[in-house]
């Protein structure tokens, strides 16, 4: 049996058959979940972050025919810029989402997994110490090709760059990024909330 | 030596709230595919023919009127009268220099959200307190360092239910200090905006200053994002009051105490049975507060268990002003 494709289930969701939306998120909400997790050391701020992707995404997108075979990169893309602008978007996404609240608890599931959450949040946030001197154009490439696996060309469409910056971008900041671990490795190791850091870069 | 430079590995979505999310998703895109005041299918159905003819007259009627309160399509001649003399009072305040480079605007603010929580199938609402502090640079650089306060409860019954579910946790987690370098805080430079109101709504209008759906809901929205968390020049604030009094649907509160205590004034746009509140101060049209109160039965009965009258949101601005550092804070308003 084949699964219905993004393209189709797009398609359905323009039409009018908002359950097909519904199958997508099933499908992608996970993806783009850890990525913003990554991106913000926060599992709770994540999944906040993830329903305002979607929600964007069909309100900016429903009107076009999905080109892609993957909804993937155009979802990425649009997580980044809600990651980039979250003042509005978490404005926007409890607007949304207000008359929809969200459930805390009752997730014994999850419950037995918090001690493993913890633990990447802490790791992820002692990460995000060095990662965020990166400038942030550098930190989406890599975020995109390097954390969340996604190839050149999906970067650079969800990113709505060339290829070629694409290319440059990463080898600068895989630069950058070894070299502020290496040089400031000792002292941030010791942090674990990200802290406050010099606006003007070494 | 060196620290952990990949990330650790791709957990699952948490799987007991995959459902209620994609519901929530889903609702929320239907509900955007109605038009904002369509009764409920269901209740029609059980009309006859005639009654139902002469209910959509009365409901075009009703809707005839609340789209057109002042005869041509603007707010209600007080919330208008209100908002002139707040665009007044705003172009009277002093000048402010906008940050310099190495500055930072800084805004304090106290928010309640209004969360729900499921346990053994009941329902309990409360209010996750939110203390937030953000440092905007002009160049997008800065600092946002949230905290999470202890919770509280809608209604007795709801935190009986808590009690009686043995008081499960519900704080969210929320404690969080982040830095951005140039750029990660994207937002419009409100010194860079015209102060002339028509060219200013125009720009609000076209979506160019900030991207959103279109829709005057929208646009009191976006009024709100520029007066919120930017230190608007007065030029500028008394251009955004100026807009907001010829909004079409913008209404009239009038005289109300905000969640700390402040008098202010009220205005406010209701969109899918939500009234959304701007509060501020009469005096010098500084944003006091925001709100946002459930008044009606929602259309798309997506949230039956909120009684009407429930404040989904409140925040209440407690402190801005330009300051030289990222730990500088201000404790007043302007």
């Amino acid at each position: 049996m084949s699964e219905i494709s993004d393209r189709v289930l797009w398609r359905r969701a323009r039409a009018g058959e908002s359950a097909a939306f519904g199958i997508l998120f099933e499908r992608h909400a996970a993806r783009i979940y850890n990525y913003c997790f990554r991106r913000t050391g926060d599992w709770a701020l994540a999944e906040d972050l993830t329903s305002v992707t979607f929600l964007l995404a069909w309100r900016g997108h429903h009107r076009e025919t999905l080109r892609a075979d993957s909804a993937l990169p155009l979802l990425f893309g649009i997580a980044t810029n809600v990651l980039r602008n979250q003042r509005r978007s978490l404005k926007r996404g409890r607007e949304a989402f207000s008359r929809l609240p969200l459930a805390r608890f009752d997730e014994a599931d999850f419950a037995e997994e918090a001690a493993t959450r913890l633990d990447d949040r802490a790791a992820m946030r002692q990460l995000l110490t060095v990662f965020s001197r990166l400038p942030r154009r550098e930190q989406d490439v890599l975020a995109l090709c390097d954390w969340s696996g996604l190839s050149y060309e999906d970067t650079a469409a969800a990113l709505g760059i060339p290829i070629g910056t694409v290319r440059s971008r990463l080898a600068r900041g895989r630069r950058r990024l070894r070299e502020l671990a290496a040089a400031g490795g000792p002292e941030l190791e010791a942090e674990i909330v990200p802290r406050p850091i010099k606006v003007n870069e070494p | 030596m060196s620290i952990q430079q990949t990330p650790p590995p791709e957990r699952d979505y948490p799987a007991a709230r995959l459902e209620l999310r994609t519901q929530q998703l889903v609702a929320r895109i239907e509900s955007d595919q109605r038009p904002n005041q369509e009764r409920s299918s269901r209740r029609r159905s059980r009309l006859s023919f005639a009654v139902a003819a002469t209910a959509a007259a009365a409901a075009t009627a009703i809707a005839v009127t609340a789209l057109l309160p002042a005869g041509s399509g603007g707010p209600s001649p007080a919330a208008a009268a209100v908002l002139r003399h707040a665009a007044r009072a705003a172009a009277k305040q002093p000048p402010i220099a906008p940050p310099a480079p190495g500055q930072f605007v800084y805004t304090k603010s106290e928010s309640l959200f209004m969360d729900t929580a499921v346990t053994n199938g009941q329902r309990i609402n409360y209010y996750e307190h939110l203390t937030r502090e953000a440092w905007i640079g002009a160049d997008g650089s800065g600092r946002i360092r949230e905290a999470d306060g202890p919770p509280s409860f809608v209604t007795s019954a709801d935190e009986d239910a808590w009690l009686a579910a043995g008081k499960p946790d519900l704080t969210g987690s929320r404690n969080s200090d982040r830095s951005f370098q140039a750029g990660g805080l994207s937002y419009p430079d409100p010194s860079k905006l015209p102060t002339d109101p028509a060219q200013l709504e125009q720009l609000i209008k076209d979506r160019t200053i900030e991207d959103g759906p279109p829709g005057d809901a929208e646009t009191f929205t976006i009024i709100g994002d520029l007066l919120r968390e930017t230190y608007a020049p007065p030029a500028v604030r008394s251009a955004l009051y100026t807009i907001a009094s010829q909004l079409p649907g913008v209404e009239l509160v009038g005289a109300v105490h905000d969640q700390l205590g402040r008098p202010g004034t009220a205005v406010a746009y209701v969109s899918h049975a939500i009234r959304s509140e701007l509060i501020f101060d009469p005096q010098t049209s500084a944003l006091l507060a925001e709100r946002q109160q459930v008044i009606g039965t929602n259309p798309s009965q997506v949230q039956p268990w909120v009684p009407v009258g429930t404040v989904l949101e409140s925040t209440a601005y407690v402190g801005s002003g330009v300051v030289d550092s990222t730990s500088a804070t201000v404790s007043a308003t302007p």
